[in-house]
């Protein structure tokens, strides 16, 4: 006798058996019910899923509307709820318990919860995505107050809910105090000592960018996984990968994502993926419920706690892990098909202290107009050349937002992300080396939607410099202790890159206006605090600065054979313009609304990602 | 051996010499640069400049002679003649770096010429290296260097045992005394005798002093009213009548004063007319002259000659002989000139032996080192053309070469050699002058020549009456410096500022010294500094302050600038030095070799040992001033703490807003 819709459905031929024995296997794994196993790794959509219940007799109820009595639903973890699919509701007039199955059929689950509850079962059918979000709702709690708070708990100096400390504020604006004194009591010579800092840092800061793209131009010699060694890798030892997907209100992006998520060469029963989604986010949720095609994700759906951040979903989502290894991608990335068993075949490769593999990043729609090209530039250069460098001069690596890969185990170990830092990925790369683990890099791209719509774009950057503020901010509460841990290497690496980068941006306007004033305006009294020895250290930051930044843009330009960005390479200063306003606004937002995640919007490019897709990861590819 | 004991024996009458008083002049002051002869054989002739008071006898010419190390002693000799006579021969020894030959040539009377003002001195040499004498004709080794070290000892005459004029009487004296309480007349005299006596040497720092009624004074130019005159001085004049002046030197040897004074106001204006008339000066050897009656011979609106003799230029004609180049440099400056010439032209006439078949001859000429003109003299015995300069070479102070250079044909010299000769006749060779440059941008370098094309006032603040002979004398003595004024002085007339208006200015050019406080100055509104007022002066190029008013105490400052159709050059003295050396110095500085500098504003320390010039054009707007300052400035300087105080409240109110947002955003529970 069938006990299932599943086998329901084999027996009158709408299902394939083979699948059915499919199913079995990996609900076994990961200790799924048949039905979700079904619905979340392609096996079955959810309309033909809907059809055939509501042709069997079961009408789905909208269980979100549903009168609940919470008294059971207390009875039950969130784990067994999110993985068999059910929700008790209220206990009927006849003495039964009514309880939500996304399987009204499945008689084991109904065993399962007469015992428990020691009273007959009365099973209503409810879409498994509702279920999903009111159990998470109902019991996520806990979870997501574990998101938040972990961290803080375990180790508070290395969270962000305290943004500025005492002694920080104290010193900032001790030091804003001393200048402005300092400004008032001489201004010329203040001016001046204050240039040739700036000027003498900027400098220092070339010096050393120059030097890690010549550290990284040398890395991209070696390949660190090459083809053969992935083709040699057996299957059957491939171990469960874990994927997150956390997104809000990326409806136009899931039927993308399906087929993204399809083209990754990995085994379907070995691919953990979860998309999280917002208590909130009913737009998500339908439009994963609208489907017409089998999903090949699972749903979580992160009940609301401030902050709304990636990071505390990401968080959220650790909890119902399978994977060994966990990658984050953004929804709407396209990664090279065979990332995830490059880094199988890298983390088995490396030795055990590196937790983390960072992909490179890069874009499908670089040649959208402008903004894109310069953001490919961008991207082309820091993930090919920097990163590599960093690598090899064993500084902290700053995550890129997606494509991380970690060692599971090891994440929990780090205590995984923190949710009040906008820039997670960033501080977990810092935290990885703090703990003594390292960061690889793995060659393999994913490439991304380039934002190509300006407020966008400063949306997102304002985000990403604000977190490097909080980075910072973070991390330098106890120099001397930041430098016990990651030593002096690591210490002057962090600070011009985490550090550096936002005072860079905050003060390039300035810098600049001085420039333009001087050379257009002839002001004098640009002369004045401009010596000529400092004007010939600025002239040579801007001269070295620029053509060093235009010059590895170019470098990496070839490499990834974009010639026809060649040009863009010379508009870099016109984009430091951006980034410069973008780093005023998230200078604001830190103190204002330290933990407001700026939403990029994605799937604005009119660029097809498949199609370039392959064109973009052809050359780097076969690179 | 001979010639070891005539050398002993000079340097031991030499040495005897030495008690005596002794005034050395080099061959530099006289204006000889190190001069060299090339080839194997060559001459240079000097004019040794000797003065009244040099007792001959007893005087003697050194020559510092560097030679080649490499010459034959056996075949090399230097000749010297005095006056045209062979006088002294030694073979030239030369073997290390450093040899010098050292030749002291006893002086005598009969060796001046018979204007009784100049040696003529003629070093000739013959030089060679091989016994062959060919090889050594282009042979570079072949040289020797008369340095302008060398020196004419003078010893000098008692006072009174010579005939001098009375222009030569007042030369030598150092100090011009002025009345304490002085007059203009007072400040034009002592003016006049300054420049008088440092027309004889440019070097000497000629010293003012003030006198009172009892002072004694010794060594001194005594200038003043007969009734202002000191007693011991008044007790020795003559009687003089009413309307007359003197001049009169008095005293003993050793302890004279030279005075200039007047019966009345009259006379004494008259006394003062003469100072400036050179002609009477000369021409007066007599140590007293009465003036009852004198005609203003000064030259109030001198134009320099357009046309100069290279004679007038200072170097007579003389035949060169030799090989190789024969040449005669002919310095002249423009500092006599008020700008640089639209044209110059040289028109050089020159006599010279003819070249022989195959020998070859050049006539060059050099402008400031710059070879510009150069033809062959084959089938040539004479040279007779004009030479167009180029003008841009020129600066103020300028070197004209001419050079006839001879190469004689081997052939030649296996027949046996002889030298050739070439003479320049400076009689009738001359520079001319055509047009000037159009002046846009008064500066320095138009000084003095621009105060010598119009009539020219001197404007004094009353109050620096008592300091000014030495600044005005300096002025009198710079705009009289040209070579070529000699027949009459340029006098200024001298007037006080404070019955002086703009009108009174009209047609004339203006020195101007006047206090900082001098009312008179708000009349100068072109002045390129304000300096009436606290100023800084911006640098160009790093923007750095280079002068601020208060960087000196004690300076003088010079501005040269148009205004109302006059050129003026205002004088004034910064913070509250001695006047008189801040005057003096900033004159000096100006009036100097550094005004070829294209600027318009000099300042100078008191002590002259630091100089700055800057070029102010007035819509470069490189000074600002304290009073200049906008409203909004002003606020600031006396505000400036107390909106200081405000910017660090707002940080402490800041401090204290962030703190709070940052605790409101950890209320996540």
């Amino acid at each position: 006798m069938p006990v299932s819709v599943l086998e329901n459905m084999v027996s009158v031929g709408l299902f394939e058996k083979n699948k059915l024995r499919e199913i079995e296997v990996i609900s076994t794994e990961f200790g799924y019910c048949y039905i979700k196993t079904a619905l979340n790794f392609g096996f079955l959509t959810r309309k033909k899923y809907v059809s055939f219940l509501e042709e069997e007799g079961f009408e789905l109820i909208a269980v979100r509307d549903e009168e609940m009595d919470e008294s059971y639903i207390e009875q039950c973890d969130l784990l067994e709820l999110n993985a068999l699919l059910y929700a008790p509701l209220r206990k009927l007039e006849d003495g039964h318990l009514l309880v939500a199955a996304a399987d009204p059929q499945d008689e084991k689950l109904k065993t399962l919860l007469t015992v428990r509850f020691q009273m007959p079962i009365t099973f209503v059918a409810a879409s498994d995505l509702d279920i999903t979000w009111l159990v998470h709702i109902k019991r996520g709690e806990y979870y997501v107050k574990e998101s938040v708070f972990s961290l803080m708990r375990k180790d508070p100096e290395q969270s962000g809910l305290v943004t500025f400390t005492d002694p920080q504020l104290i010193v900032i604006f001790g030091a804003i105090a001393i200048f402005v004194s300092l400004l008032f009591i001489n201004f010329v010579k203040t001016a001046m000592y204050s240039n040739v800092l700036f000027s003498v840092a900027f400098f220092f800061t070339i010096l050393f960018k120059l030097y890690l793209s010549l550290k990284g131009s040398m890395a991209e010699m070696n390949e660190m996984v090459n083809k053969d060694e992935v083709k040699a890798l057996p299957e059957n030892t491939l171990p469960v990968y874990t994927i997150l997907l956390p997104v809000y209100k990326e409806d136009k992006l899931i039927r993308k994502l399906i087929w993204n998520l399809r083209s990754l060469d990995y085994p379907r029963g070995k691919l953990d993926v979860k998309l999280l989604i917002e208590e909130d986010d009913d737009k998500t949720l339908n439009a994963v419920r609208n489907l017409d095609f089998p999903a090949n994700f699972e749903t979580i759906v992160v009940p609301f706690h401030m902050p709304k951040t990636k990071p505390k979903a990401c968080n959220y989502g650790l909890f119902f892990c399978k994977g060994e290894y966990l990658a984050i991608y953004d929804a709407e990335d396209v990664p090279d098909s065979d990332q995830l068993k490059k880094c199988v075949v890298l983390f088995r490769k490396l030795p055990d202290e590196f937790v983390v593999l960072q992909g490179a990043l890069n874009y499908f729609n670089k040649n959208e107009n402008m903004l894109t090209r310069m953001f490919t530039l961008e991207y082309t250069y820091w993930f090919d050349y920097m990163l590599p460098g960093l690598m090899s001069l064993d500084i902290p690596i700053p995550l890129g937002g997606t494509s991380n890969h970690f060692k599971f185990d090891k994440l929990m170990e780090l205590g995984g992300w923190d949710p009040f830092n906008v820039t997670e990925d960033a501080d977990l790369g810092v935290r990885v080396f703090e703990k003594g683990f390292k960061v690889g890099v793995v060659n393999s791209t994913t490439l991304e939607e380039a934002n190509n719509e300006p407020f966008n774009w400063i949306r997102q950057r304002s985000r990403w410099i604000k977190g490097y503020m909080q980075t910072t901010l973070v991390h330098m509460r106890n120099p001397a202790r930041l430098i016990r841990r990651i030593g002096w290497r690591g210490f002057l690496g962090f600070n011009f890159f985490i550090a550096g980068t936002s005072i860079t941006f905050l003060l390039y306007p300035v810098l600049l206006s001085f420039l333009l004033l001087y050379s257009i305006v002839k002001l004098t009294f640009v002369t004045v605090i401009f010596p000529d020895w400092i004007l010939y250290i600025a002239t040579f930051n801007l001269v070295a600065g620029n053509t060093l930044m235009i010059y590895v843009n170019m470098l990496s330009v070839f490499k990834r054979r974009y010639y026809e960005l060649i040009l863009f390479a010379a508009l870099n200063p016109l984009y430091w313009i951006m980034h410069s306003i973008a780093a005023y606004k998230g200078l604001w937002q830190l103190i204002y609304n330290p933990f407001y995640w700026e939403k990029t919007n994605h799937g604005l490019t009119k660029v097809s990602s498949s199609a370039n897709a392959a064109h973009a990861a052809e050359p780097a590819a076969a690179h | 051996m001979k010639q070891r004991i005539l050398l002993s024996a000079l340097f031991l009458m030499a040495c005897s010499l030495a008690w005596s008083q002794n005034v050395q002049r080099t061959f530099e002051d006289m204006g000889y640069r190190d001069q060299s002869i090339y080839g194997i054989t060559g001459s240079i002739t000097y004019f040794v400049k000797v003065k009244p008071d040099d007792d001959m006898e007893n005087s003697k010419l050194v020559l510092y002679i560097r030679p080649s190390q490499v010459l034959n002693p056996n075949t090399s000799t230097v000749t010297i003649s005095l006056k045209d006579a062979p006088v002294y021969t030694q073979r030239i020894i030369g073997q290390s770096m450093d040899s010098l030959i050292t030749i002291i040539l006893p002086m005598s009377k009969k060796y001046v010429q018979p204007d009784g003002r100049f040696v003529k001195l003629k070093i000739v040499v013959k030089m060679s290296i091989d016994d062959q004498i060919c090889k050594d004709i282009d042979n570079p080794a072949v040289w020797i260097n008369i340095r302008n070290t060398s020196y004419f000892a003078a010893n000098k005459q008692p006072f009174l045992s010579y005939q001098r004029s009375m222009k030569e009487t007042i030369q030598e004296f150092g100090t011009v005394a002025t009345s304490a309480n002085s007059d203009l007349d007072d400040v034009l005299a002592g003016g006049i005798l300054y420049s008088i006596v440092k027309q004889n040497n440019k070097e000497l720092k000629v010293g003012t002093t003030l006198y009172n009624a009892n002072d004694s004074l010794n060594n001194t130019l005594v200038v003043g009213l007969q009734n202002k005159l000191p007693e011991t001085i008044k007790r020795q004049l003559p009687a003089l009548k009413k309307g007359e002046g003197l001049i009169i030197a008095l005293g003993p040897e050793g302890n004279q004063v030279l005075v200039v004074t007047g019966a009345d106001q009259e006379g004494y204006k008259k006394a003062i007319n003469v100072l400036s008339n050179y002609t009477i000066l000369n021409s007066t050897f007599s140590q007293k002259l009465i003036v009852d009656n004198t005609v203003v011979k000064t030259a109030e609106n001198s134009v320099l000659p357009q046309v100069l003799t290279l004679e007038q230029l200072g170097i007579p004609s003389a035949l060169m002989e030799g090989v190789l180049a024969l040449n005669t440099n002919y310095p002249f400056n423009l500092i006599d000139y008020n700008a640089i010439p639209k044209k110059l032209t040289l028109h050089l006439e020159a006599l010279f032996s003819k070249l022989r078949e195959n020998d070859r001859g050049f006539l060059n000429v050099y402008l400031n080192d710059n070879l510009v003109y150069t033809t062959s003299l084959a089938d040539l015995n004479n040279f007779n053309n004009d030479i167009d300069l180029p003008p841009y070479l020129l600066t103020k102070v300028n070197s004209l070469v001419v050079e006839m250079r001879f190469h004689p044909s081997n052939s030649v010299c296996k027949d046996g050699f002889a030298s050739f000769f070439g003479f320049i006749n400076s009689r009738t060779s001359t520079i001319t002058f055509s047009g000037e440059q159009a002046t846009e941008f008064y500066n320095f370098f138009n000084y003095p020549g621009e105060f010598r094309k119009r009539p020219l006032k001197i404007m004094v603040s009353p109050q620096l009456n008592q300091h000014s002979t030495s600044a005005v004398g300096e002025l009198i003595y710079q705009i009289n410096a040209a070579s070529l004024l000699n027949a009459a002085m340029i006098l200024p007339q001298l007037v006080p500022s404070d019955k002086t208006t703009m009108n009174d200015l009209k047609g004339f050019n203006v020195i101007a010294l006047l206090q900082r406080a001098d009312p008179f100055i708000k009349n100068f509104s072109n002045m390129p500094i304000q300096f009436n007022r606290d100023f800084q002066l911006y640098k160009d190029l790093d923007g750095e302050t280079s002068y601020s008013f208060n960087d000196f105490s004690n300076s003088g400052i010079a501005q040269i600038f148009r205004q109302a159709n006059s050129t003026i050059l205002l004088v004034s003295s910064l913070g509250d030095s001695t006047q008189k050396d801040a005057f003096q110095s900033v004159i000096k500085s100006f009036g100097g070799q550094a005004s070829a500098i294209q600027s318009n504003v000099c300042i100078t320390t008191s002590d002259g040992k630091s100089s700055f010039f800057f070029k102010l054009r007035e819509d470069e707007k490189l000074v600002t001033y304290k009073g200049d300052k906008n409203t909004l400035l002003e606020l600031w300087e006396k505000y400036k703490y107390f909106i200081l105080i405000i910017f660090l409240l707002l940080i402490v109110f800041s401090f204290f807003f962030v703190r709070k947002r940052v605790k409101k955003s950890q209320e996540i529970v």
